[in-house]
């Protein structure tokens, strides 16, 4: 019951993250504009690509596991890129800081992503730990937190002097929730790995996994394909934000 | 990034129009709008003038300014007429469009 809960729950993330990544692809040839592009691109290697390919290489044979580790590690590490490029161009494109900050993060995953290979293809056992390649990850996924959220805070502030857009505020609210479920999912899959748990057989990592990953794509629906009804709800709702 | 040219004329009209120096008249409107939940770089002449109206005689009672009303009177007057500096895309413009809006 379990493992059928957690294949549904990881296929419903994967599938959402793939259908909004797509979305965004396709706004970003109607736009021409980098944001969808990075965002896109970043959902569909993370998670479409990357996430399965973890997962796929813990119940591979040899060969297949050495092949499906380097494409993870391929995967996660451009995507985590792209997220730290997203970051800097949406939040703080004029920040010389913040420029610094994601060509470091690009050039330490590059970095991270070509000793993996090497490392993969010089062993004789497949090397599954990727802690260097998950730090990073991480720090990407806590700085899209950080500047979702603060823009959330900022919106609700505004909200309170009639100057702010409810449905707005609530997206930058969802996809605060997004980066920081991803953060929590990858923090808790490393902490896991650093103390030697299973965890393709752990009840808990399983459960956690799994609840993560339905919110996250709940909340990644909501934020870039909202329904009608939701919006309508949203709308309804300008004092819950005032207070 | 330099602060907008409405966040500038809005300080050089409080600084002249009250007993606040020029660093007390520039954190003071800065203040207001953080509490706004607007930051100073990218703060439009439009939002510069429903902060001035809402939030900044509050502050400006606080500092002891005497009639912080008509104060706040001339600051949007000098506001008037203002336009919007062509700025660089904001999250809000982002976030807008991702969602399909």
């Amino acid at each position: 019951m379990q493992q059928l809960f957690a294949t549904v729950a990881v296929g419903v993330f994967i599938l959402a993250s793939i259908v909004i990544g797509l979305r965004l692809l396709h706004l970003h040839r109607r736009t021409g504009d980098s944001p969808e592009l990075l965002l896109g691109l970043m959902l569909l290697l993370v998670v479409g690509v990357g996430y399965p390919a973890t997962i796929a290489a813990q119940f591979a044979g040899p060969g297949t596991a050495r092949a499906l580790v380097i494409t993870s590690g391929l995967t996660l590490n451009s995507g985590s890129a792209l997220l730290f490029l997203f970051t800097w161009r949406v939040f703080r494109h004029e920040e010389a800081w913040a420029r610094s900050l994601a060509g470091a993060g690009v050039v330490a995953l590059c970095a991270q992503a070509g000793w993996r290979w090497f490392d993969a293809l010089s062993h004789d056992e497949v090397q599954f730990e990727n802690q260097g390649g998950l730090l990073l990850m991480m720090l990407a996924f806590l700085w899209a937190a950080w500047e979702s959220l603060r823009h959330y805070g900022m919106m609700r502030r505004r909200m309170r002097i009639g100057l702010g857009d409810v449905v707005l505020c609530d997206r930058f609210m969802l996809f605060g929730v997004w980066t920081s479920c991803s953060l929590a999912g990858v923090l808790m899959n490393t902490v896991a790995v650093w103390m030697h748990i299973d965890i393709r057989n752990n009840a808990w990592i399983q459960v956690g996994s799994s609840l993560i990953g339905l919110v996250q794509a709940g909340v990644l629906v909501l934020a870039f394909a909202p329904p009608r009804f939701y919006l309508d709800w949203v709308r309804e709702r300008p004092r819950a934000f005032a207070s | 990034m330099a602060d907008s040219t409405a966040f500038e004329a809005a300080c050089l009209c409080l600084e002249n129009s009250s007993s606040l120096t020029k660093p007390e008249a520039r954190g003071t409107i800065r203040i207001a709008l953080k509490e706004a939940g607007f930051e100073a770089k990218t703060a439009t002449p439009k939002v510069l003038a429903a902060v001035v109206q809402r939030l900044l005689p509050d502050e400006l009672r606080s500092r002891r300014v005497a009639d912080p009303d008509a104060v706040c009177r001339k600051i949007a007057v000098a506001l008037e007429g203002m336009t919007s500096e062509s700025a660089s895309e904001t999250a809000e413009a982002v976030f807008k469009r991702l969602g399909g809006e």
